[in-house]
């Protein structure tokens, strides 16, 4: 009975209280719902649709979906795409080593240091590409002609299938160390200075401070960017796009997926079949993601 | 569960809205009309791509405003790159310039969606004015839909000082595959050790791939448009052709051209020899080797092939001043646009007869090779979804010829996909 009553009451509450909630909440909702639910929404129909130029369309039921999976593009770009959000991945354990180093007390020159590692995060990505292309470069570039000093000819970096995935990756992890270490530092100096004091008390060495303290203390800040280091690697295109560069021999089985969407929806002309390609990318990141989820409970130690 | 119904419904709406959207205004009359007079007063708009050639496009303005001093043109200029997507949003916007330049890869999707003006009752317009291979291209079902501008053909670039040191005659007329690929490989050999080859190589299209297909008896599109010609035995064999050259290192390797691109190592002397059309004039005419460039004939195969491509000047099909842009069509269509912008040495006119204007604006360079071969090119291959397969070439071409021993799967995969694209088009 008493259950009854309250149950009726905060019903009464709710009713009184009217649309006001609805106008408090609408100014976030709109834009969450205009720049995020309806396109989410409008890709789904587009990938049932058959689309004409010029915006004209017509119903093509699964056939979009039918194409992508006998489209042999898409399984290298599926292994593209994993490959390289595999290795910008192992920028995060570097970016832990470089965050403590850095964070070290009596440390000197720390601003430059930060300043320097910093510095990928505020370069224009296109110019970024551009450069390291130069460096790439077979005939002229900086990394082949180190490699020549120790008598090894270096590869066709940029051009030549695999190596130029792993240029590309390389410039990837690269780019993703700032943030990673901004982070980590963040995460470092949370960590209480009397842990440290007690393992020293305890006779740990700094290696095992580091092992013992440090890494399991920093878990959530190693989770967090591992779920955002890997939805940006999903997402390659720019860096890719750029340092490819035209006619490139090496493109064909460098493709990423969003390089796929990118061909279909704006030079195929055919925005059904990238929508497919679209929510594929979407389906891939949220699986992997629920998954990193579900795995952190066994590694990730929230104090 | 009503909210959730409702938001479906509402979503469901704008789906319907979206797909009865593009629906066609009754105000504009399909038919073009009756030209303006010397009196007309109006404005209208003019698209077009290229920077270097705004000058000689302002002067045709101002000779077009001296017979009709009440029309204004606006030119605006958009770079290549974004142009073409630019004019796709402005058709679907119901939002095309008057008049502006097409070419012939996009030509066709315009045309038959209705986006162009039909020219045939244009007064002052007559397509026997024309290379007829120009005037192909910019017909769609038996109809014109945009007036040839200018047009490109191929020939043989070639640099006389590093053919002399190699102990290569010049090429006084055209030349055989077998030919071009001993002079090529006579010149890698004798300079190969100051990094210059006989060929620089690469991957183009137009400029080298299509004229060999066809010199191999092949063809790029079949003449239904439903057919790619990349699996078949003349596509393979201009590839192998073009293979062989850089297996055996007479032509640098695709790789490295995608670093060192053909057109630089030719307009800095490290490459003798090199297949392109006249639009590359400008470029040579500022290079350090200017002084040492000569141009020859095409190069032939079991046939002699070569392809020509303009650019089209069009009118939108919605155009609200017919009136004002069929006059303005009509003069950049004369015998008098085409001389000025021959005379600026802007673009090699497509007016039958002004040539010469050309010819002599840059006379370092025995342009009138490009001349005479329009008389027997073959229109450039278009559909009515050019640019997908185009993107297609730009992906496989370079796989084609990157050594991987794949070279017919390759091709065949090409063709494939192409042939995919092909049977989309309605």
């Amino acid at each position: 009975m008493s259950h009854d009553t309250s149950h009726d009451t905060s019903r009464r509450r709710r009713s009184r209280d009217g649309l006001w909630p609805l106008v408090f909440l609408a100014p976030l909702m709109i834009g969450v719902i205009v720049f995020y639910f309806w396109p989410i929404l409008a890709t789904f129909l587009n990938s049932f649709s058959s689309f004409g130029p010029f915006g004209d369309r017509s119903f093509a039921g699964l056939e979009n979906y039918r194409a992508l999976l006998s489209d042999t593009f898409v399984p290298r770009a599926v292994l593209n795409t994993a490959i390289y959000t595999a290795i910008v991945l192992l920028g995060i354990p570097i970016a832990v080593g470089v965050a403590s180093l850095m964070n070290q007390k009596g440390l000197r020159l720390t601003r430059f240091y930060q300043v320097l590692f910093f510095l990928p995060a505020v370069s224009m990505p296109v110019a970024v590409a551009l450069v390291w292309r130069m460096i790439f470069n077979q005939e002229f570039g900086v990394v082949n002609w180190a490699l020549s000093l120790v008598g090894i000819e270096g590869p066709y970096w940029i051009t030549a299938p695999w190596w130029a995935l792993l240029a590309v990756s390389i410039v990837g992890l690269w780019a993703s160390l700032p943030l990673a270490i901004i982070i980590l530092s963040a995460g470092l100096q949370g960590i209480p200075s009397e842990l440290y004091e007690a393992a020293q008390l305890d006779g740990a060495s700094a290696l095992r401070q580091f092992r013992s303290v440090t890494v399991p203390l920093l878990t959530p800040s190693i989770f967090f960017l591992t779920i955002i280091t890997a939805i940006n690697g999903f997402q390659l295109f720019d860096l890719l796009f750029a340092m490819m560069g035209q006619a490139n021999p090496a493109m064909a089985d460098t493709q990423s997926l969003v390089y796929l969407f990118y061909s279909e929806a704006f030079r195929q002309n055919d925005q059904g079949y990238a929508s497919v390609i679209a929510l594929l990318i979407l389906l891939i990141i949220g699986v992997f993601t629920l998954a990193q989820f579900r795995m952190q409970r066994r590694w990730v130690h929230y104090e | 569960m009503t909210s959730r119904r409702t938001f479906l419904g509402l979503a469901g709406a704008a789906g319907a809205a979206a797909l009865a959207g593009c629906s066609s205004d009754p105000e504009v009359d399909p038919a073009i009309g009756p030209p303006a007079t010397p009196d007309t007063e109006d404005e209208i708009t003019f698209g077009i791509w290229d920077k270097a050639q705004e000058p000689a496009m302002l002067e045709i303005v101002d000779a077009f405003h001296e017979h009709f001093p009440g029309i204004g043109v606006s030119i605006s200029t958009t770079a290549f790159g974004p142009y073409f997507e630019r004019l796709r949003i402005q058709a679907q916007g119901d939002d095309l310039p008057d008049v502006f330049w097409i070419n012939g890869p996009n030509f066709e999707l315009y045309a038959s969606h209705g986006m162009l003006q039909d020219l045939s009752e244009l007064e002052g317009f007559d397509p026997a004015n024309y290379p007829p291979n120009l005037v192909e291209l910019y017909t769609y079902d038996g109809t014109p839909y945009a007036v040839p501008k200018d047009f490109d053909t191929i020939a043989l670039w070639f640099n006389r000082d590093l053919l002399h040191r190699s102990g290569v005659d010049e090429p006084t007329g055209s030349w055989s595959w077998d030919e071009y690929r001993d002079a090529s490989e006579a010149v890698t050999r004798a300079l190969g050790g100051e990094q210059i080859w006989g060929n620089p190589g690469g991957v183009a299209n137009q400029a080298m791939i299509y004229p060999l297909i066809m010199q191999a008896g092949g063809y790029v599109l079949s003449e239904d448009k439903t057919r790619s010609g990349y699996g078949e035995p003349a596509a393979i064999e201009a590839f192998r052709f073009l293979d062989g050259m850089i297996r055996d290192g007479i032509a640098p390797d695709v790789r490295y051209t995608a670093e060192n691109q053909p057109k630089d190592l030719f307009s800095n002397g490290r490459a003798a020899l090199y297949l392109s059309g006249n639009w590359e004039a400008a470029l040579l005419q500022d290079s350090p080797v200017r002084e040492q460039l000569g141009v020859a004939p095409l190069i032939h195969g079991a046939e002699e092939a070569n392809v020509i491509h303009g650019i089209g000047c069009a009118m939108s099909a919605r155009s609200r001043h017919k009136p004002a842009a069929s006059a303005f069509l009509a003069f950049l269509g004369s015998e008098e646009a085409h001389r000025i912008q021959a005379e600026a040495g802007a673009a090699n006119p497509a007016f039958l007869g002004t040539n010469d204007a050309y010819v002599e604006a840059i006379p370092e360079f025995s342009l009138d090779v490009f001349v005479d071969a329009a008389e027997t090119a073959r229109a450039y291959p278009a559909s009515q979804n050019t640019s997908a397969w185009l993107q297609l070439e730009e992906l496989l071409f370079p796989k084609i010829l990157g050594g991987d021993g794949r070279l017919e799967a390759t091709a065949a995969e090409l063709a494939e996909r192409m042939d995919g694209v092909l049977a989309d088009e309605s």
